[in-house]
């Protein structure tokens, strides 16, 4: 069997990609080794906005991801429960979060968004629900949320309706290579070879142990995050919130002292679904590929989101759960193909930006392959920029 | 945050947890029972018929009387019984538990988990199913025998296995009209001489037929039961109306496995026990070390059975940590297994029997490392 693209990996990353590459009139096979959503996508939140981007390239990244959210509910015909501009809010406790906050907006803005500190007493305005001894609040006016799992199943449908083929539950065990070092297909692991001169690696927390079947060293680890899920009540906020040190576990690390907060990197982000249910994170945690909850965690996250939203008190928690995320050294995702393997494509590490950033990665990853080149540079994703 | 510690710590202050905690205790480990209720004793104080069996599974003898009496066993021990206090967390690597007790949350270290969490009623929807009214038939037992509330006057029972028949019969004496019960296959799934006492009542079976529908502005007013084929759907032309009030649903119970499933326990797929079960050995350890389970969560059976397995996980877990020398643990163990096989056996206990070595089969493979999840039909 002969196809174009081969993709390894159905998570919302690899889904995405196969739509894209799919409306070009190319033939993809996907490949996943569990099921659809079963890594990052289903276990997260479904916060989409760039107030919670490093700034920079990712943060450009986002902008252009979330214009393609939009349009995309039409474009794939299915509901997924996206929010266009909910709004984004990042909770300062003290002068000194309010001065980081600040500083980080200012870079942000560079990327042409509206990012804006506002008081707490104009928060409370948007978000009555906020605890009013709060220092201040960064607030993005765009930015949504969305069902991640949803999404992940409307690029397949779409996919799937475009020619995409799909299996499940059928792992990679091998990338084959001719002699020149140009890749020529994939084995599985019930022994099938499927033929393709291209080949993406969209396998989240897993990519590395992928990359290692075409001799590439990636520098992908999982991350654990761990959230709380609450029985559905009223409307309760509309805003996504996350807590000052959120940004600053995610991409200033090396500024926290306290032990404490590092051991899980515990800070909080919340919103509500459509159901009425409110989902809370999360943790930012080395622990291999375990996915267990633990109980500091589901303390820590339920403090938390106490401190910020004190009403919270009297709601119930039904459920924990937790998911890896492809980490990064540089925060930034692997988009692009390797020199150093011609043919083989990247489209992973996303950390906790994938849902936000799905859309872009598989238009731009898709243009990479079928012309050669993106509309818009990937040149700062590259996977070759470790080495 | 409270931290507290113990040697034995059993989730479930029921027939199996209870028998588990006097077991540990009186071999001299330090024991805690948690449950989540305000009144220990799980289901044995709603149960006030006359248990069966042999002597020494007190035949005779009245659910409650034998809850009465494992309860005053339990306080004479010394095991300790911690009311109100949900275990809503379970960290298989240091053997934690998260709890809320009364509303604030701790932790408990144990160096043994003995979790007897029990089962829950099944439920059967269809179109009306959420009306107040509808109710599981445990739950219209703790009303009438715990709570001594009539849940109302006129009802229709969907199921007429032990549980079906049993709380027939009590809400009747307890003053309520039991209008029909209503059972999908055709013949009566529970012992003969509890569904005489139904029929001598004049309660009418209706056998082969489910409930369709039930009507009711804002609680049950009537339900509709139709006849159904082979594949229990139901055959249009032959409903039947009936006025009622209250409709309970004794259709099966299913193992609370939730603590198993976190602690990262190993299942197989057993129907005739409810569904998925935590594997375990003669022990009552489960694939996880320092994890053991006891009474319905390891498939749902009997009170009797389910006192008998929280002996031995008891024992086992006093001997693991030293309080019973191997050969004292192993004589107390083959006694209660002797007991055990004694209530599994005849017409409806042999079959649980096979089940349960299919289970402890599968346990002795993966310890083999030979073992797939799978499904036990037959």
């Amino acid at each position: 069997m002969k196809y174009d693209v081969i993709i390894v990996g159905g998570g919302i990353i690899g889904c995405s990609v196969a739509y894209y590459l799919s409306k070009r009139n190319q033939k993809v096979l996907l490949l996943e080794k569990r099921d659809h959503a079963q890594g990052s996508a289903g276990a997260t939140d479904g916060v989409v906005s760039y107030h919670t981007k490093k700034p920079g390239a990712q943060m450009d990244l986002a902008v252009q991801s979330l214009k393609l959210y939009e349009t995309l509910e039409k474009e794939l015909g299915e509901s997924v429960e996206f929010v266009p501009d909910c709004g984004g809010m990042q909770l300062a406790e003290n002068k000194d979060q309010w001065d980081m906050l600040s500083k980080i907006a200012d870079k942000q803005r560079e990327s042409g968004v509206d990012i804006r500190m506002i008081s707490i007493d104009e928060a409370r305005e948007i978000e009555p629900q906020l605890a009013p001894d709060l220092y201040g609040v960064l607030y993005a006016p765009c930015g949504g949320k969305v069902e991640p799992i949803k999404l992940t199943m409307a690029f397949l449908h779409a996919a799937k309706r475009q020619g995409v083929e799909v299996k499940n539950h059928l792992g990679v065990t091998e990338i084959k290579k001719d002699s020149a070092g140009k890749v020529i297909g994939v084995v599985t692991e019930d022994g099938s070879f499927y033929e393709a001169p291209k080949v993406v690696i969209s396998s989240g927390s897993w990519s590395a142990e992928v990359g290692k079947m075409a001799g590439l060293d990636l520098p992908i680890k999982p991350r654990r995050g761990q959230l709380l899920v609450t029985e559905a009540v009223g409307p309760f906020m509309h805003c996504t919130a996350q807590c000052a040190l959120y940004n600053v576990i995610k991409f200033m690390p090396e500024t926290i002292k306290d032990p404490k907060i590092l051991h899980i990197g515990a800070s909080l982000s919340i919103h509500q679904t459509e159901n009425g249910g409110l989902l809370i994170g999360g943790t930012r945690e080395w622990a291999g590929f375990d996915r267990f909850n633990s109980l500091e965690a589901v303390e820590a996250i339920a403090h938390r989101a106490l401190r910020f939203f004190p009403a919270l008190k009297n709601v119930s928690v039904i459920r924990a759960f937790a998911g890896l995320r492809p980490y990064t050294p540089d925060s930034k995702a692997l988009i692009g193909g390797t020199k150093k393997v011609p043919g083989l494509y990247l489209a992973a590490g996303h950390e906790g930006d994938g849902i936000a950033l799905a859309p872009i990665t598989g238009k731009l990853l898709s243009e990479e392959i079928v012309d050669g080149r993106s509309s818009y540079s990937l040149e700062p994703f590259s996977p070759d920029r470790f080495s | 945050m409270k931290t507290l510690e113990t040697e034995v710590a059993i989730v479930g202050a029921g027939s199996a947890g209870l028998s588990a905690a006097c077991q540990a205790r009186n071999a001299g480990a330090k024991v805690l029972v948690i449950d989540e209720n305000s009144r220990p004793g799980g289901q044995l104080f709603k149960q006030i018929h006359k248990f069966f069996g042999s002597h020494e599974h007190q035949a005779g003898t009245r659910g409650y009387v034998i809850g009465q009496k494992l309860l005053k066993k339990t306080q004479d021990c010394g095991a300790d019984v911690m009311l109100n206090s949900l275990v809503y967390g379970i960290q298989p690597e240091d053997l934690t538990m998260g709890i809320i007790q009364n509303g604030k949350n701790c932790q408990l270290h144990a160096k043994k988990i003995i979790i007897a969490a029990g089962a829950k009623e099944n439920y059967l929807p269809f179109p009306g199913s959420t009306l107040p009214g509808v109710m599981g038939a445990g739950a219209a037992q703790t009303m009438i025998n715990v709570n001594r509330v009539l849940p109302g006057k006129k009802i229709v029972m969907m199921g007429s296995g032990n549980v079906g028949l049993i709380v027939s019969y009590q809400l009747m004496q307890a003053g309520a009209d039991v209008l029909g019960i209503v059972e999908g296959a055709p013949k009566i799934g529970g012992y003969g001489v509890h569904a005489g006492k139904i029929r001598r009542a004049g309660v009418p079976f209706y056998l082969g037929h489910t409930i369709k529908q039930v009507y009711g502005k804002d609680c049950v007013e009537a339900v509709e039961i139709a006849k159904v084929d082979e594949k229990f759907n139901s055959i249009e032309g032959t409903e039947m109306m009936i006025e009622a009030d209250t409709v309970c649903m004794a259709v099966g119970l299913n193992p609370m496995t939730e603590l198993a499933w976190m602690a990262g326990c190993q299942f197989d797929f057993i129907p005739a026990f409810g569904g998925h079960v935590p594997l375990h050995d003669w022990n009552m350890e489960t694939t996880i070390p320092g994890v053991y389970v006891a009474g319905d969560i390891t498939g749902v059976e009997e009170a009797s059975t389910a006192m008998e397995e929280g002996n031995l996980a008891g024992v086992a877990a006093a001997e693991a940590l030293g309080y019973l020398s191997e050969q004292d643990a192993a004589e107390k163990k083959a006694a209660i297994v002797e007991r055990l096989n004694t209530l599994r056996c005849g017409p409806f206990g042999e079959g649980r029997r096979k089940f349960k070595e299919h289970q402890i089969a599968d346990m002795e493979a993966l310890k083999r490392g030979e073992f797939v999840g799978r499904c036990i039909e037959k």
